[in-house]
């Protein structure tokens, strides 16, 4: 028989062998082949297929072909200029287009008319998806920086082949680069602005944001309604557009315009750290108070990236005061130090050295006060040495504090209550203490006598307890219109003694984690789930346990259990968090909350 | 814009569900213009909140190209089934131009392209290969071919899918699953 026929019999086998009993089965295959091998054969492979062709596999043609529909070269443009994208915006014109993306000014009709930039990535091939992915990461946490010298994330998403946008605040004034003229700045102005500057920098690099492209181009001067200027930066990191060099580059794209900012390892190897940043404010700097850049290079000339590194290392450039002859002293140490070729010689933080540098060009009785965002700050000097943190403190860390605890507060208050997480029970059967004591956990209760109260179980002071979650048989995560799931991530916070807010441990359960009936035990990738310590008053402890089904993905959570087990978080802190849930959706995390009792 | 009246396409239709051949080939360049010029326009309008679904364009072609009042429940299905097939169409034409687009070095796509799907993750779908094996499959057994491309590129139901062949649904059901046990061989 011929192709045609075969298909057609093996068919007709197959669909009466899946109707008959299991066991029976390859019986009855024999038996309807009559000894065609071939035949035989055919309808074997189709039950495999049919035993492989299961729901998933269905699910993912589906998905496949959807995913191929939606994609915009059905549409004339990569962007409609002229029409409303997202309901939303309006676009008004292209601004500009480089390699891997495009910038565009638009009107956002759903506020007042006001006019934003969208940036686009538009090149999303799947050699680039680091790139795609850092485009949105990076433009996260630039949305999580609030300072008035970063130019405002307003919006960020993604269009339905997945091109990662980002919708940020149009700034209105001249470039840094426009109020630059020959012989320098006005030593108070240019103060004023590096110090704009650097802070903003720090802030950035606090949420782990490299600029990467630092020049007087990139800065805005802003008019404020005030009448007082600020410069803001504009232009970040990944969130750039520009990349024609990096289309394979594991590394972080070059800029093809002036290098001439750029730091030496940045220039050698793409790698672009907060010390880069602030070698590129030190040349900012230079020329700002000196009119001149230090270093001048062709960028036709086929050698002159090694031009460049050269005069970077040794340094080979006229020092400020030569140019300037007003320049103070200590000024022009701190351009100096900035400019050093050793990323670790340079100063550490963009904090440290605009701060220094505005003392240096003014004098004592022009200081304005400092004020700075002191929560992020605490959270900073708890890792570095804070020498150079010489302000006014004025109670200030007890006003952060209040503010952790007040928004610790309102995730508590907007968090589901229910009593489904609850410490182990001091009568542990000893079958589950030997497995707590193999994850490491020490179930140690002492005084196995005591009676629980109004809260489940009390525990004595400087008890360490684990906890279970008891999920009973219920899913704990839904997703949007999704299958039920009964894993998730688990994010718990504690509030600790003088109200400061304890991120415990960020850990993971799977689906497929051990999970009885009534509790599931949690470890942390294999590694040992601390166990933590009860401390403080005797008296109700409350912990909050948040569970989404995906990782919320905030930096500040340390990744490992070997890590600090706990860190303090600040009201910042908290706030992204409740802001990240409320992104996430209300139907997508549950956060459950449980006493228990401290006995002293 | 579709300068064909709604009536002509109509008629084209009843023809070809009356077993005109010929009516089927004009036809189908019509329905794939209209599908493609919707898909634009909703992409277009609604960058980031379009979501595509196939049965939604179907649908909208079928209003704006079709009378409903001329013609049969039947026809209806019947569109449905071309629909499904030119959406196929659609989509493979598209992929394949930007494929070669991708290789002859054409500048920067900026769609995303799931090239050598089964390299990069292993897990994902190989559209040309799906698109290979409906077309062996339609010589083999052409009705099987089309309940497949009902399913996967039109989202029908079995029953619709059964209104649009005039079988019993029970035979849908059976072709259907050896279809997709045979699918996923080739799939390999």
């Amino acid at each position: 028989m011929d192709e045609r026929e075969r298909y057609l019999k093996a068919k007709e086998i197959f669909l009466q062998a899946v109707e008959t009993n299991p066991n029976d089965r390859e019986r009855f295959v024999a038996w309807a082949c009559a000894g065609d091998d071939g035949l035989h054969q055919e309808v074997l492979r189709l039950l495999r297929g049919d035993f492989q062709a299961d729901d998933t596999w269905e699910d993912k043609v589906r998905q496949r072909i959807a995913e191929q529909l939606n994609t915009p070269t059905f549409a004339a443009s990569p962007f409609p200029i002229g029409e409303v994208f997202g309901g939303r915006y309006f676009i008004q014109k292209m601004l500009g287009q480089g390699g891997i993306g495009a910038v565009y000014l638009a009107v956002d009709k759903r506020v007042h008319s006001r006019q934003v930039v969208i940036k686009l990535l538009l090149d999303t091939s799947s050699r680039n998806q680091w790139l795609v992915d850092k485009f949105k990461h990076e433009g996260e946490a630039l949305a999580r920086i609030t300072h008035p010298g970063v130019v405002s994330v307003l919006d960020l998403g993604e269009l339905a082949d997945g091109k990662p946008y980002l919708v940020m605040e149009y700034v209105k004034g001249e470039m840094l680069a426009s109020e630059i003229k020959p012989g320098g700045m006005e030593l108070q102005r240019a103060a004023c602005f590096i110090r704009q500057i650097a802070q903003a920098l720090f802030a950035a690099h606090f949420e782990k944001v490299i600029h990467r492209d630092l020049k007087p181009a990139n800065v805005m001067i802003q008019q404020l309604s005030d009448g007082t200027q600020q410069a803001k930066l504009i232009d970040f990191g990944i969130a750039k557009v520009e990349d024609p060099q990096s289309a394979e580059a594991t590394q972080t794209p070059m800029p093809a315009g002036t290098p001439v900012y750029g730091a030496p390892e940045q220039l050698q190897h793409g790698k672009a750290t907060r010390q880069s940043d602030i070698y590129a404010l030190g040349v900012v700097a230079y020329e700002m108070l000196t009119g001149e850049r230090p270093f001048k290079v062709n960028t036709t000339s086929l050698t002159w990236q090694a031009d460049l590194l050269a005069q970077q290392y040794a340094s080979d450039y006229r020092k400020p005061q030569e140019l300037r002859q007003d320049l103070p002293d200590a000024a022009q140490e701190e351009i100096l130090k900035a400019l050093l070729y050793n990323p670790q010689d340079r100063h550490q933080e963009g904090f440290e050295f605009g701060e220094k540098l505005y003392r240096a060009l003014l004098k004592e009785d022009q200081f304005e006060s400092v004020t700075i965002d002191l929560a992020s700050v605490t959270l900073g000097a708890a890792k570095q040495p804070s020498s150079y943190l010489t302000f006014k403190r004025d109670n200030e860390d007890k006003k952060v504090m209040n503010e952790a605890v007040k928004s610790f507060e309102r995730l508590w208050s907007y968090a589901t209550f229910t009593d489904r997480i609850r410490p182990l029970p001091p009568a542990v059967a000893r079958e589950d203490r030997q497995q707590l004591r193999e994850l490491g956990g020490k179930p140690g209760v002492r005084g196995m006598g005591a009676k629980p109260k109004k809260a489940e179980y009390a525990y004595p002071l400087g008890s360490a307890l684990c906890l279970a979650l008891d999920i009973g048989s219920k899913p704990l995560v839904r997703g949007l219109g999704a299958k039920p799931k009964s894993g998730g991530y688990l994010t718990l916070l504690d509030k600790g003694p003088e109200g400061k807010i304890y991120c415990l441990c960020p850990s993971h359960f799977a689906p497929n984690t051990r999970i009885s009936s009534e509790r599931i035990y949690l470890p942390q990738q294999g590694a040992v789930y601390p166990a933590f310590e009860l401390s403080g008053k005797p008296g109700k402890e409350k912990l909050l346990a948040i569970i989404t089904d995906e990782p919320l993905a905030l930096d500040w959570l340390p990744r490992d259990a070997e890590e600090e087990p706990s860190r303090v978080l600040s009201g910042e802190d908290i706030e992204a968090l409740f802001v990240r849930l409320q992104q996430v959706g209300e139907g997508r995390w549950t956060a459950f909350s449980s006493y228990f009792e401290v006995d002293a | 814009m579709n300068p064909h009246s709604r009536g002509e396409v109509t008629q084209l239709l009843i023809a070809w569900s009356n077993g005109d051949r010929e009516a089927f080939a004009k036809l189908v360049p019509l329905v794939y213009d209209e599908l493609r010029r919707i898909a634009a326009s909703k992409l277009r309008r609604h960058g980031a909140d379009a979501i595509l679904q196939p049965t939604v364009l179907v649908h909208e072609a079928y209003l704006k190209l079709i009378d409903e009042t001329a013609i049969e429940w039947q026809d209806r299905a019947h569109f449905y089934a071309i629909a499904a097939n030119t959406i196929r169409r659609l989509i493979i034409d598209d992929y394949r131009k930007r494929l070669a687009e991708k290789r002859g070095g054409g500048k920067a796509s900026f769609v995303s392209l799931q090239e050598g799907d089964a390299i990069t993750t292993g897990q994902s779908v190989d559209l040309l290969a799906v698109h290979e094996a409906l077309e062996r499959l339609a010589a083999l057994d052409p009705r099987q071919a089309s309940i497949v491309e009902m399913r996967f590129f039109s989202d029908m139901t079995n029953e619709e899918i059964a209104a649009a062949l005039g079988v019993s649904v029970k035979t849908v059901e059976r072709d259907w699953r050896s279809a997709k046990a045979w699918l996923r061989l080739q799939l390999e």
